[in-house]
């Protein structure tokens, strides 16, 4: 296996043109999937892609920054996110200082923390092939080709969401999830004005619970009374689990969904 | 293939193979303190600081690492110089088999530089990639906060 140690941006997508190919951002991924496919890997380290900037009300978040530096620096950039709230809880420490922002979203596992806190950011992927495109994160998950060839350079989304819950839902602490789900809201004049709601571990890896956030809509934030509205909640398709059916976990599911409604329209940061 | 690495304050050349990961190429030249154990990331006995940063090494592809500071804890000091944390281990009985005791002094070592004053939810937090087959955990908490007290008065 041959390796590429690139300098520059541009030195990147022919390396990617050729075949068995493919980019290496430091996480663990790789050793994961194997490394028998491969011909050669390109090594990401000297292009300096682990920058964390607030550009404009835009957060924009280099590909190789880690969990941990994504937690440690939106603290301080962007107190009220999601993110750190959603990473800390990934993994462990170790693992934390080398998962990478772009493996993670290039392999975007049914486990992910990632993946539902950027679905519901409304996050755009900054994607590098003959040119620089860019593509919201929920079109990459549906549509993995545009990743073949490509380097994900890394993601930037709007600064609009201060109020932020994150439930990682598993059967001990280390494990790894069941779902995971991720509610954002906005508060208006005493009302809900606008939320988003994503939750990975579905059978099509991850669901946007459209008909929720629907519901919720104008709502008081004082009381959003989340039991009626989870009656009329739609059902969700989970994989059948040897530890938990479809139908448990939508139970499972609701009761964290109220929970979350209720914390975060008290005002409590969980 | 043959790179340069940095261990512990001293430059050598190696030589590996491409898909090699650095904890094999370590334990290759004589790094015994660097444990095997799962080789899946999830134990943490083969932890070492990768420029200052905690990290598993049987994670890290060896041809990845070039320019970058490793230590281990043969790094932190020895049995003639040894380090608080190092001691405060001995002392409290925090060692058992021994076998985690390298990673989890390391993973002590880079929480106590970032935060000299850890609360034992953040002992739990910094340790949590670290297992201990021994289940010695009370110890080892122990361990951390009488070094980080022992630290705080060397300062």
């Amino acid at each position: 296996m041959d390796w590429y140690f690139p300098t520059e941006l541009k030195e990147v997508p022919p390396l990617l043109k050729k075949e068995g190919l493919a980019p290496h951002g430091g996480g663990t991924g790789l050793l994961r999937t194997g490394l028998s496919r491969l011909k050669g890997l390109v090594d990401l380290s000297g292009l300096h892609l682990d920058a964390i900037e607030e550009n404009n009300g835009s957060i924009i978040l280099g590909s190789s920054s880690t969990y941990s530096m994504i937690c440690r620096t939106l603290m301080q950039k962007d107190p009220g996110s999601i993110l750190p709230k959603a990473l800390s809880m990934s993994a462990s420490t170790p693992l934390r200082n080398r998962i990478t922002l772009g493996g993670s979203i290039a392999s975007f596992p049914i486990w992910s923390d990632l993946m539902g806190p950027l679905i519901a950011l409304g996050s755009q992927v900054n994607l590098l092939k003959e040119t620089e495109t860019k593509h919201p994160v929920e079109y990459i998950s549906g549509n993995r080709e545009l990743l073949k060839g490509s380097l994900i350079t890394g993601i930037e989304y709007k600064k609009e969401w201060p109020l932020s819950w994150y439930h990682r839902h598993t059967r001990v602490a280390f494990d790894y999830p069941l779902f995971t789900l991720t509610i954002l809201l906005k508060i208006e004049a005493g009302r809900i004005a606008d939320s988003r709601i994503v939750v990975i571990g579905t059978r099509n890896r991850f669901t946007r619970i459209y008909e929720l956030e629907t519901l919720l809509a104008g709502r008081s934030a004082d009381s959003p009374d989340p039991v009626d509205l989870m009656e009329k909640m739609p059902e969700l398709e989970f994989p059948e689990r040897k530890t938990a059916s479809s139908g448990q976990l939508n139970c499972l599911l609701k009761v964290w969904l109220r929970r979350g409604i209720r914390e975060i329209t008290g005002g409590e940061r969980t | 293939m043959k790179d340069i690495f940095t261990i512990n304050g001293q430059r050598i050349e190696y030589e590996f193979d491409e898909t090699d990961v650095l904890l094999d190429v370590l334990r290759n030249n004589g790094h015994y303190e660097v444990k095997k154990g799962c080789g899946e990331g999830e134990c943490g006995a083969c932890a070492i600081l990768l420029d200052g940063i905690l990290v598993n090494s049987c994670q890290i592809l060896a041809a990845s690492v070039r320019g970058k500071e490793i230590t281990t804890v043969r790094g932190l000091g020895n049995v003639h110089d040894p380090h608080p944390l190092q001691e405060a281990f001995a002392d409290t009985g925090a060692i058992q088999c021994g076998f985690c005791t390298p990673g989890m002094i390391l993973a002590s070592y880079a929480l106590l530089k970032e935060n000299p004053h850890p609360s034992d939810d953040e002992i739990k937090q910094a340790l949590d990639g670290n297992i201990c087959r021994c289940t010695g955990y009370v110890k080892i908490f122990e361990a951390v906060r009488l070094a980080a007290e022992r630290m705080r008065k060397n300062v």
